[in-house]
């Protein structure tokens, strides 16, 4: 009997390891799907970028927003990851209540070199570090990829390169230590809730791109002597309508990734969490996400008839109800995305009319429709605890607005100080003359279109 | 219809079942205004078309 009793417990000490395997593998594959994903993301920029220039720039847009994306990778990894974890309680790098932050949690984590290089590696008894890495490196270059399209056709390609590093790896890094971690302060005081990163990588994003503008200037020929604006129409709309349905389709990931597995000794229990240890489903994305796009779409449909819009108002949609994408009821989440797509190119043609040239909208999509999202949580969210345990600050409009206030001032310093010294050094703008030319012919030793845009040949017979 | 749906001190604990606004009444609200949306859209989606219809036919 006893030996019966003893083999039964080891088959369910054997049960409970494949158990506890498989739920670790699930996991690591959970956040490994996300990165694939997440570069549709940036293939979806790449096409809506290039498409957005004139066919002068075409290949230098591309050249530029490529070369973020290479270097955003490994600025995230040398010191971004470590400021995720080091910053939450602020500059101090003190360690927050639940033990996950601070200067000295992130030595031990976070450094590719020292001990802590045993997180950022290859590790058979750890298999989290990469793929969840993996994971906020490709929030951090969605970043760059934002401010990429607002800059083009005549921004230096290498004073690009340095504004995408100081974005992807410190601005929205130090957004989301602040407001997207348990320990963030944003998130103890005032109770900011922004799961899927509506204000701490869109709006910060936008609004970083919003401060190069400033010091960048519009096009040539963008705007009159008298303060009237051109339109300088982007040489391929199919191509830039396709990129933005790329991007959609990519922030299923981005979104996928905003969640925490359970199950797991770092997870916040055995199911599914927000970054905020509060519960969700993916079923909560799939109703909120799809009926967020489609509110999007019609709202920008009634105002503008544009399929640039439309695509754009998709976009908005996600973004607007992104901040309460755990919360919403799908309905709800279609009214306030809908109203994003309503205000979506009035806001564009306010900017406009004030002097900035966004090629792309950008800085409405991302930055203006971000904090619409944060705001509309602050006002139909109230009320419910924006983090786990007792005692946790709940979701208010005050909290939200503290919130949204935090993440502009964070891109709009940053952006506007590192493009204002790039500027000093002679960095940040090409040379008038190049531009006029078109940066293709300056500087990329390939073409576009060498046979030129031809009727098709005749089909078989 | 807004607001936490639980009254339990204001927080997660033992929360189970939906969570969304609206869950402790007046999510149909929000479905009903959902549909009017659409509707109405679709009301001025027509209208927009027949009157570009319209000024295309008197141009040609």
């Amino acid at each position: 009997m006893e030996e019966q009793i003893a083999e039964l417990a080891a088959q369910v000490a054997a049960l409970e390891g494949r158990g506890a395997l498989t739920n670790t593998m699930f996991a690591e594959m959970f956040y490994y799907i996300t990165i694939p994903l997440m570069i549709i993301i940036h293939a979806g920029f790449l096409a809506y970028e290039m498409g957005a220039s004139r066919a002068k720039n075409a290949l230098s847009s591309g050249v530029k927003n490529i070369l973020a994306f290479a270097f955003v990778i490994p600025a995230f990894y040398f010191f971004g990851w470590w400021i995720y974890w080091g910053l939450p309680q602020g500059f101090s790098g003190a360690a927050g209540p639940n033990g996950l932050s601070g200067a000295e949690f992130a030595n031990s984590i976070a450094w590719g070199w020292g001990e802590s290089a045993a997180f950022m590696g290859p590790n058979l008894s750890d298999q989290i570090s990469g793929v969840f890495w993996g994971a906020f490196a490709l929030f951090a270059a969605t970043t760059a990829s934002i401010m990429s399209g607002a800059v083009i056709e005549r921004i230096q390609t290498v004073g690009f390169v340095i504004l995408a590093i100081i974005l992807g790896g410190f601005s929205w890094t130090l957004a989301a230590a602040w407001g997207w971690h348990a320990d963030g302060w944003l998130v103890l005081n005032w109770g900011v809730h922004d799961f899927g990163a509506a204000g701490l990588v869109h709006a910060v994003a936008a609004f970083f791109a919003l401060g190069v503008l400033i010091n960048l200037g519009p096009r040539i020929g963008k705007f009159n002597a008298d303060g009237s604006s051109n339109d300088l129409p982007g040489h391929n709309m199919p191509f830039t309508a396709t990129g933005l349905m790329l991007i959609i389709v990519g922030f299923w990931g981005f979104l996928m990734a905003c969640v925490v597995v359970g199950g797991e000794a770092w997870s916040w229990g055995g199911n599914y969490a927000t970054i905020y240890g509060t519960p969700i489903t993916l079923g909560a994305l799939a109703f909120n996400i799809l009926m967020s796009i489609a509110g999007g779409i019609i709202g920008a449909w009634i105002y503008t008839k544009d399929p640039f819009w439309m695509m754009s108002g998709a976009l908005a949609g996600i973004i607007s109800a992104a901040s309460g994408l755990d919360l919403y009821f799908p309905a709800l989440a279609f009214i306030v995305a809908f109203g994003a797509g309503i205000i979506l190119k009035p806001c564009a043609s306010i900017l406009e009319r004030m002097g900035i040239d966004d090629a792309v909208g950008a800085v409405t999509v991302h930055g203006t429709i971000g904090i619409y999202g944060m705001l509309m949580l602050g006002i139909v969210g109230a009320g419910y605890p924006a983090a786990l345990g007792e005692g946790a600050a709940t979701i208010s409009l005050i909290g939200q607005l503290v919130g949204a206030v935090v993440f502009i001032a964070i891109g709009l310093i940053t952006g506007y100080g590192s493009s204002l010294i790039l500027r000093m050094l002679g960095m940040l703008r090409v040379p008038e003359a190049a531009e006029i030319a078109g940066l293709d012919t300056v500087k990329v030793p390939a073409q576009a279109y060498p046979e030129g845009i031809l009727a098709s040949a005749p089909a078989a017979e | 219809m807004f607001g936490f749906p639980y009254d339990n001190g204001g927080t997660w604990d033992g929360v189970d079942g939906a969570v969304f606004m609206g869950a402790n009444g007046g999510a149909g609200t929000f479905t009903v205004i959902a549909i009017i949306i659409c509707v109405v859209a679709l009301v001025i989606g027509q209208l927009a078309e027949n009157g570009k219809y319209k000024k295309h036919s008197a141009r040609v």
